[in-house]
């Protein structure tokens, strides 16, 4: 069985790379074939035709199937118009979810770029680029079986008669005089700000690969230029490098607020959504695994989806300006 | 970078080449117990090999899952019949999108009770009495079986069952009562110690995504040992509601523990962030700082792997929960896991009718780490100290119990888990916690 | 020496926030080398004192558990496909997003960064049930395609926002000098977004690696397709006991992906464009 897959990987690999590179191969020697207007009208759709085969049949299928839903009721057999939806909004979990989520938005989102940006800006002026690169783009290889085991390490409590084997508690207690240890992910004070922190944890070094791959793409010529001219490094960031890495920042900041709503997994593992932590898509789970309503989880995919449409329409207003700019 | 890449190129490769040429196999021990389960499969398949495989789901890894295929190695040997076991922690939501999908496994083994009975009641699960035979069925406690089927019919054998509501101790450090007669002795000399500083109890119940299950064994010995069997029934199917006065004081009861920083260590709020597997380790310490924890058959296991010094028997013992009300003494309950049929072939028949023999429970008996359900596997057939020792409390019980909160609905069930945590974090608000559990009662059994 | 002073804070703040970024990483793998009562009753970071008690035990135990191997070369099975598929497609979708002209761009596109709040919960039993369908459920098929669907909004995205940025002006000379459509794409647009889609493979590559949902839905945990997440999971019993071989399981799977960001690490700094073009 082994061997056997050791030879299927190179031979599937192959054949994948194959028959992709030569759909475009054959879609343009036909496309040559045809007269130039009629070219450049049918191009473009058949290099979009593999992606929007996958999008429509893999998410907008799916999601469009998730929308039905949300209008039937728990085992989708009867349409109750917007019951489901009353009933979300009229019910205490899901609003403090909905609050805890608005939370993860707002600090999830502003902190994981900011430090993104701060780190790739910052390091691009030491020596140890590569290694601070590296130190924090760890967390995201690990996966979320053993970053549940980690942040048990981190997050331990112990009686305060016993040792304490959880790195956070042992430090507060021994910088804090008379310092209790913390049940951090108990206490509703500290575990959504916890909770945050470890998504903040695994998501910088996402931002910043992201980050500096854009800011590798701005000519230096650009910024030397600007420091002839006589600005100062602090002047040639916010007049030179921030307004072209805008885009970046943009895509970046998108995909975080979005992950942002979406934050599951970490909950998930550390608190199930106890002690005041439930967010967004932790109820949607509960009502579709463990109450097997289907209406309301639909539902609640539906509200995460109009959430989104703020973050769209930012999208498409940045590139009408970078559009009418060029 | 180069040299990095070479560096962490050799590396992988040791790393992973032990593993190509380690050649897996699978201790089999050629006692008379696995001969005659080989022979018991060879005759269900009727005395020929018929190949073929079945898929399972279930919840198990490691050592236990070593250890439970280990009962089916005799099957698979005898009949052909391949088992691929397919394990995941998150088995209620997969079950459910697999059958939803059409794809479900053709056995689950499934903790998740209150899943597979709702399954049955859908008629989405095979029905077993119509192929297990009659004499093998009578070696289980026919209300049991019941209480896992649907309309009066069989649709799930228990498996990998543990007894709960066992109160671990060291004999080197317990000066109190052994056996207790009563709860009321004990707490008596709980109170006592309390009053001399040291704590009696120790509570764990944090557990990731599953915390508070250790205070669910707690409540349902606390309400099993006060309520006529009736009412006990009523209580998982809804039909009690969770603001009666039975289920109040169990909680109550709970809360003179958990929540008194004088009768568990550290109070209330090392209850909860206390991780279950060191939630008794408070007895083992020195000097220690508590002397009882209440947990199930399996917390040997879990004590003599943080402190492997320790000497079955002599270092670490158990006694029954002692009884409440002596109307109801000597009740006991089970958990564990319930397996039952998705697809209907003659591989996983084979396989149920294999399970539920008296030969393969044998096998289960001889793991070590589980009881068997059945009746009729003799006490001496457990090896180790603490499942024997369980077996007989087990084999004397007046009243068989499955643990309620097993039995209920998913969303009732996990209701329940978190009221237990709002309760220990937040006891002033019992009232709204209970009212709210009926509340979702109304929902969870539609 | 006024120049080292003047930037010490900056040194101070990166190694500051690198050591916190470290820290929970280098509890695990200290621990990972730690018998499992040791880490259950002491910190990690008193290992260092005496006694010294380092162990290979939680090593050996998760290298030497049946089907690691196999499950090993399932997991670059699957991951390899579904991390060159959904690049590749979306690479022309982006392309064509970015550079060419069509009615109805703007809207598709948007349609399209929608699509990443799609919960992935919602598209299990749809997608399962059109897998049985096909009669390809349980097969690598349907798990490379299931990752192709799942990570294409953000890959179209990502390179959609890259290639815009590259200058217009290298596009129109190259096509005044007649460069095909297919010439423009494999010879300017991909050698010089290196960066970005060598920062999306790392991505896609790690997502698809360590992902177990999937796996166990379409997949199915058989032993003969389990991916490493699936064998690696089972390592624990249901009580949690075996919890410390997480510790040095981690680490192991973790090899992989670090040997491959390692490998790309040059794609990461230069793309081509650096210093070739003239603003």
């Amino acid at each position: 069985m082994l061997l056997e897959r050791l030879i299927q990987i190179p031979v599937v690999v192959t054949t994948i790379l194959l028959l992709v590179v030569g759909y475009l191969v054959v879609i343009e020697r036909l496309l040559n074939r045809l007269p130039h207007h009629r070219q450049a009208k049918l191009r473009p759709w058949l290099w979009l035709t593999p992606a929007l085969i996958f999008l429509s049949v893999f998410l907008l299928y799916p999601m469009l199937n998730t929308i039905y839903l949300s209008l039937l009721d728990a085992k989708s057999e009867l349409f109750v118009g917007f019951e489901n939806f009353t009933d979300i909004v009229s019910d205490a979990t899901t609003r403090n979810a909905l609050s805890n989520t608005l939370i993860w938005l707002v600090w999830f989102t502003s902190i994981v770029v900011l430090l993104g940006l701060l780190m790739t800006v910052l390091s691009e002026k030491v020596a140890y680029e590569h290694l601070i690169k590296m130190i924090m783009f760890l967390p995201m290889a690990i996966s979320f079986v053993a970053a549940g085991v980690i942040w048990k390490f981190m997050f331990d409590y112990q009686p305060a008669t016993r040792p304490q084997t959880g790195t956070l508690n042992a430090i507060w207690t021994s910088l804090i005089p008379n310092g209790e240890p913390q049940p951090w992910l108990i206490n509703p004070l500290t575990n959504t700000p916890v909770l945050i922190f470890v998504a903040i944890w695994i998501f910088a070094g996402f931002c910043m690969v992201i980050l500096s791959a854009g800011l590798k793409g701005i000519p230096s010529e650009i910024q030397e230029s600007a420091r002839i001219d006589g600005a100062n490094e602090w002047q040639s960031f916010i007049y030179i490098t921030l307004p072209l890495l805008s885009p970046t920042i943009a895509v970046v900041a998108t995909t975080m607020l979005i992950n942002a709503l979406k934050a599951f997994d970490i909950v998930y593992v550390l608190t199930n959504g106890n002690y005041n932590t439930d967010v967004i898509a932790t109820r949607m789970y509960k009502e579709l695994f463990t109450a097997h309503d289907f209406g309301r989880a639909s539902a609640i995919a539906v509200v995460l989806l109009l959430a989104t449409l703020p973050i769209i329409a930012f999208n498409i207003r940045q590139y009408r300006q970078r559009e009418a700019n060029l | 970078m180069k040299g990095l890449v070479k560096l962490f190129q050799i590396v992988v490769f040791i790393l992973i080449f032990p593993s190509l040429s380690s050649v897996s196999m699978l201790a089999q021990e050629d006692s008379d117990s696995v001969a005659a389960a080989g022979t018991k499969a060879l005759e269900i398949v009727g005395g020929e090999a018929i190949g073929g495989s079945v898929s399972m789901l279930g919840v198990l890894g490691g050592a236990e899952l070593d250890a439970f295929l280990n009962i089916f190695v005799p099957f698979e040997d005898a009949t052909g019949i391949h088992v691929e076991y397919e394990s995941t922690r998150d088995i209620a939501a997969v079950l459910q999108t697999r059958l939803e999908g059409g794809n479900p496994p053709d056995i689950a083994s499934n903790p998740g009770v209150g899943q597979m009975i709702a399954y049955a009641n859908e008629g989405r699960m095979i029905e077993l009495s119509q192929f297990l035979p009659e004499d093998n069925l009578s070696n289980y406690d026919p209300v049991l079986l019941e209480t896992v089927g649907a309309d009066g019919k069989i649709f799930n054998i228990f498996t990998a069952v543990n007894l709960a509501g066992l109160i671990w101790y060291n004999p080197n450090t317990y000066t109190g009562p052994n056996p207790p007669q009563t709860w009321e002795e004990l707490q008596a000399w709980a109170t006592e110690t309390a009053a001399t500083g040291t704590t009696p109890w120790c509570i764990g119940l944090e557990s990731g995504a599953a915390s508070g299950w250790p205070g669910l064994n707690w409540i349902n010995d606390l309400v099993m040992n006060q309520l006529d069997s009736e009412s006990y029934n009523q209580w998982w199917r809804g039909e009690l509601s969770w603001t009666s006065p039975e289920i109040r004081q169990a909680y109550e009861m709970l809360g003179e523990i958990a929540l008194d920083p004088q009768m568990v260590e550290s109070g209330s709020t090392a209850v909860l962030a206390t991780n279950f597997l060191n939630g008794g380790d408070g007895i083992f310490a020195e000097p220690p700082s508590c002397y009882l924890h209440n947990q199930a058959s399996f917390y040997g296991a879990i004590a003599t792997g943080n402190f492997p010094d320790l000497v079955p028997i002599e270092d670490i013992n158990f006694f029954a929960f002692p009884s409440i009300d002596p109307a109801y003494a000597n009740v006991r309950q089970v958990s564990g896991e319930v397996m039952g049929m998705f697809n209907d072939t003659p591989q996983s028949r084979a396989l149920i009718q294999y399970f539920a023999s008296t030969e393969a429970q044998t096998l289960m008996a001889e793991t070590g780490i589980w009881l068997s359900a059945s009746r009729a596997i003799p006490i001496e057939a457990y090896p180790s100290p603490f499942t024997q020792r369980a077996a007989e409390i087990l084999s004397n019980a007046q009243t068989v119990y499955y643990n309620a909160s097993g039995l209920m609905p998913q969303e009732m069930n996990a209701a329940f888990l978190s009221s237990i945590l709002e309760y220990i974090q937040a006891p002033e608000t019992l009232d709204t916690i209970l009212t709210n559990l009926d509340s979702v009662r109304e929902a969870a059994y539609r | 020496m006024p120049r080292l002073m003047r930037r010490l804070p900056l040194h101070f703040l990166l190694i500051a926030i690198c050591l916190v970024w470290i820290m929970p990483t280098t509890g695990l793998l200290v621990s990972s080398f730690r018998p499992a009562s040791a880490v259950a009753t002491s910190g990690w970071w008193t290992a260092f004192q005496s006694p010294m008690d380092f162990t290979l035990e939680n090593y050996e135990q998760v290298l030497s558990r049946r089907n690691m191997d196999i499950s090993f070369l399932n997991s670059l099975m699957i991951t390899i496909p579904a991390t060159v598929l959904p690049i590749m497609l979306a690479a022309y979708a982006a392309f064509a997003f970015a550079w060419m002209r069509f009615p109805g761009r703007d809207v598709l596109f948007t349609l399209v960064v929608g699509l990443l709040i799609v919960p992935l919960q919602m598209t299990l039993v749809p997608l399962l049930k059109l897998f049985n369908a096909l009669g390809i459920s349980g097969t690598f098929l349907a798990i490379w395609l299931a990752h192709t669907g799942f990570g294409l909004p953000f890959a179209i995205y990502l390179l959609r926002n890259f290639f815009a940025q590259l200058p217009r002006e290298m596009f129109e000379a190259a096509s005044l000098d007649g460069a095909s459509a297919f010439t423009l794409f494999y010879r300017l647009t991909l050698p010089t977004s290196m960066p970005a889609i060598a920062s999306l493979a790392i991505f896609q590559f790690m997502w698809v690696w360590n992902d177990l949902l999937a796996a166990l839905i379409f997949l199915g945990g058989r032993r003969a397709v389990a991916p490493m997440t699936v064998t690696i999971s089972n390592l624990v019993s249901s009580q949690g006991e075996g919890w410390q071989l997480l510790t040095s399981a981690a680490f192991i799977s973790m090899l992989l992906p670090l040997a491959i960001y390692f490998s790309m690490q040059r794609y990461f700094v230069n793309g081509i464009l650096t210093g070739s073009i003239k603003g």
